[in-house]
């Protein structure tokens, strides 16, 4: 039998946000798909290719081809990953991996769209759309996540001053939260404070990428008042599960 | 070539001061006021002149033509300004720039200078120092970041920074007074103190913002009118620039400037000066003398200093096409916390590529690199829509290559992705 459907977790989300991963898992699952995932996943190399070692980067390459040949598709939660796949390792580094790559945006809205899912039960909750750099300004993601939460009942949707392309990042990009964490944090906060000027009744902030979900969590410690440091940071995979079934 | 282990200090120097910057809450409200009114205005200027936009497009054109074509172009700016009486100096290092200069200026001069990074890669005010003259920085930011000795917080707004009650304890000193922390009181005494020393002053150097080449004309646009005074009451006007200022015509230029102006908040700045040679009148029996009321000797220095090796890279080339508007400072991610202490002398993502080429190279340039998010914000807000992330992404792989990668970096990411790099 073909194996067709891959998901790819990514590193964040297989060390850090293990029970964010277990609902994209679900959703997979309630949409009654054949996927696989591979026990020895490894690291998709962005990282080492945005630390400098593109050397490094091309050398995993093989590795990759290797273990990704036969799926027809990748999906990934990880919008740095799915960079790497879609444009590095074939613009940037000459290597075509093979599959076909899909952000879970992408992936998710084609089975709504499809009656594979549906988004029945109301979520009662405020919620503002954080856009990745990965995924928006670098890999121009920016209507999926939207189409999926405008599709969830009940859910009211906070918008943040700049969106899109002028999206303000939430400081855990090019590496910062690991070069230096704290000012990774600091950057998130002022970022929702006095970019977004996220609101004291929203619940919850949703994005599509993992890095973003640690790095706006770090910073929301720092916010001023206790209504602010108690609004979520969740996947767009929770809202989906959030809405599954019902009636 | 470079020590890892020192590097490492430089690192942790570095790191140290942005979180001190981060820290300070006086610095963050001067920021996000700057930065709320750079907005706002530039929003105002470019509604009023929405063709700004597509002017900027042209220029980019233009900005790479120029570069692609710099020979040419400076010895025709060297023709024409020869031509015309002044004088022109390609300099290779700011060594030989040091050296042209050192010979115009002569021990007890005071010397009264307009804003121009560009002589910072000289460490023109130390030099001159040394050798006994008396410098006066004029561009009113620039005035107190010189006598506070600390460095440019925004390539605009040097002295962002410094709150009114700062400014007037630095004016006070100056002056000789007690002065109020009322800011049209400190202007007025600045302006009474340095108009004397424009008088007395025999060199004024400036910088440039565009170059024409067709005429070898000089662009500085400004709001102060300190840029006026100095390039026309002293008897010698110096301008030190880079030779990415440089573009074919008088109407290419008129574009740079109005493109600068926009970008930097303004719907026309108060002044822009443009200078070919040096003053002269032809009004007795028709013949031409220098020195009329402006300068009788005028000096073009143009400093390469690394620019030609950019302009041979695709990537770095795009670095030089910045008109230093701002605008993508004030937009960042990570300067409205820290302002200029990301970066070295050249500041923001921006300040990466200058930093590693022309002021500081590759030791200095590498913290900037692993401090940017690449996040792309600014791209979307620069006019010549430079590739800071991509050129970024360049000098980290320099970084790797040298074998300077953070330490703490290699670490951090071990943890999360499991790669173990060595060495
Ligand atoms: S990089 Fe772009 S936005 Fe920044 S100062 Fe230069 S021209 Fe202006």
């Amino acid at each position: 039998m073909a194996k067709d459907i891959l998901l790819w977790s990514g590193c964040v989300y297989r060390k850090n946000l293990v029970s964010e991963r277990e609902s994209i898992v679900s959703v997979f699952k309630a949409a009654g798909l054949d996927f696989e995932t591979l026990d020895d996943e490894g690291c998709c190399y962005f990282p080492i290719f945005l630390a400098g070692y593109i050397e490094k980067a091309k050398e995993r390459a093989d590795e990759l081809e290797k273990s990704l040949s036969g799926y027809e598709m990748i999906v990934t939660p990880c919008p740095a990953c799915y960079r790497m796949f879609k444009h590095i390792y074939p613009e940037e580094l000459g290597r075509n991996l093979g599959p076909e790559v899909l952000h879970t945006s992408q992936f998710f809205l084609n089975l709504i769209k499809e009656g594979k899912l549906s988004l029945r039960r109301e979520v009662k909750m405020k919620i503002m759309y954080h856009d990745p750099c990965e995924l928006g300004r670098h890999s121009g993601i920016y209507e999926e996540p939207r189409q999926i939460l405008s599709r969830i009942p009940g859910l009211e949707i906070f918008r943040p001053r700049y969106e899109r392309e002028k999206a303000v990042c939430c400081g855990g990009g090019g590496l910062l939260s690991a070069f230096s964490p704290s000012l990774a944090a600091k950057i998130a906060a002022r970022k929702l404070q006095e970019e977004d000027r996220v609101p004291e009744d929203l619940d919850a902030i949703v994005t599509g990428c993992p890095q973003c979900i640690s790095n706006l969590r770090a910073g929301i410690r720092f916010l001023k008042s206790k209504e602010l440091r108690e609004i979520k940071v969740m996947n767009i995979a929770q809202l989906i599960e959030l809405s599954l079934g019902g009636d | 070539m470079l020590n890892r282990s020192e590097m490492e200090k430089i690192y942790s120097e570095y790191l140290r001061q942005l979180s001190r910057a981060s820290a300070d809450r006086f610095l963050r409200l001067a920021l996000s006021r700057a930065i709320k009114s750079y907005r706002r205005n530039t929003e105002t200027a470019l509604k009023l002149f929405p063709h700004t936009v597509e002017l900027a497009e042209k220029l980019r054109e233009i900005k790479e033509y120029s570069l692609l074509h710099i020979d040419e172009l400076i010895s025709q700016a060297k023709d024409m300004i020869e031509d015309m009486k002044g004088h022109f100096f390609l300099a290779e290092t700011p060594e030989q720039a040091m050296e042209y200069i050192s010979d115009l200026v002569k021990p007890g001069d005071v010397v009264v200078k307009s804003k121009s990074l560009t002589s910072e890669e000289l460490h023109i005010n130390e030099k001159l120092e040394e050798m006994g003259c008396e410098v006066y920085e004029t561009d009113l930011g620039e005035f107190l970041i010189q006598r506070l000795g600390s460095k440019p917080m925004h390539i605009l707004s040097p002295a962002i920074h410094v709150p009114r009650e700062r400014a007037a304890e630095v004016i006070s000193k100056a002056v000789g007074k007690e002065l109020p922390p009322d800011i049209p009181v400190l202007v007025g005494e600045v302006r009474k103190l340095l108009r004397k020393k424009f008088f007395e002053a025999s060199v004024g150097i400036s910088g440039a913002n565009v170059i024409a080449a067709e005429t070898g004309s000089v662009f500085i646009i400004e709001n102060e009118g300190n840029a006026r005074l100095v390039t026309g009451l002293p008897e010698k006007h110096i301008v030190i620039a880079g030779i990415e200022k440089l573009v074919p015509t008088l109407l290419d230029a008129m574009i740079a400037v109005e493109v600068t102006s926009r970008y930097a908040n303004y719907k026309a700045p108060a002044y822009v000066s443009m200078i070919s040679c040096p003053s002269k009148t032809g009004d007795i029996e028709k013949q031409t003398t220098y020195g009329a009321h402006g300068p009788k000797e005028y000096h073009v220095v143009l400093l390469d200093n690394g620019r030609k090796e950019m302009i041979k890279d695709p990537v770095y080339r795009q670095a030089l096409y910045c008109l230093r508007c701002g605008g993508c400072m004030y937009n960042c991610t990570v300067y409205p916390l820290v302002a200029g202490n990301f970066g070295y002398i050249y500041m923001g993502g921006i300040g990466a590529p200058l930093t590693r080429f022309l002021l500081g190279g590759l030791e200095r340039a590498a913290p900037i690199a692993y401090t940017c998010t690449m996040c792309g914000r600014c791209v979307e807000h620069c006019p010549m829509r430079i590739d800071v992330p991509k050129i970024i992404q360049k000098i980290r792989e320099e970084a790797a290559r040298a074998g300077i990668v953070p330490e703490r970096l290699i670490e951090n990411l071990g943890g999360i992705t499991g790669v173990k790099i060595g060495g």
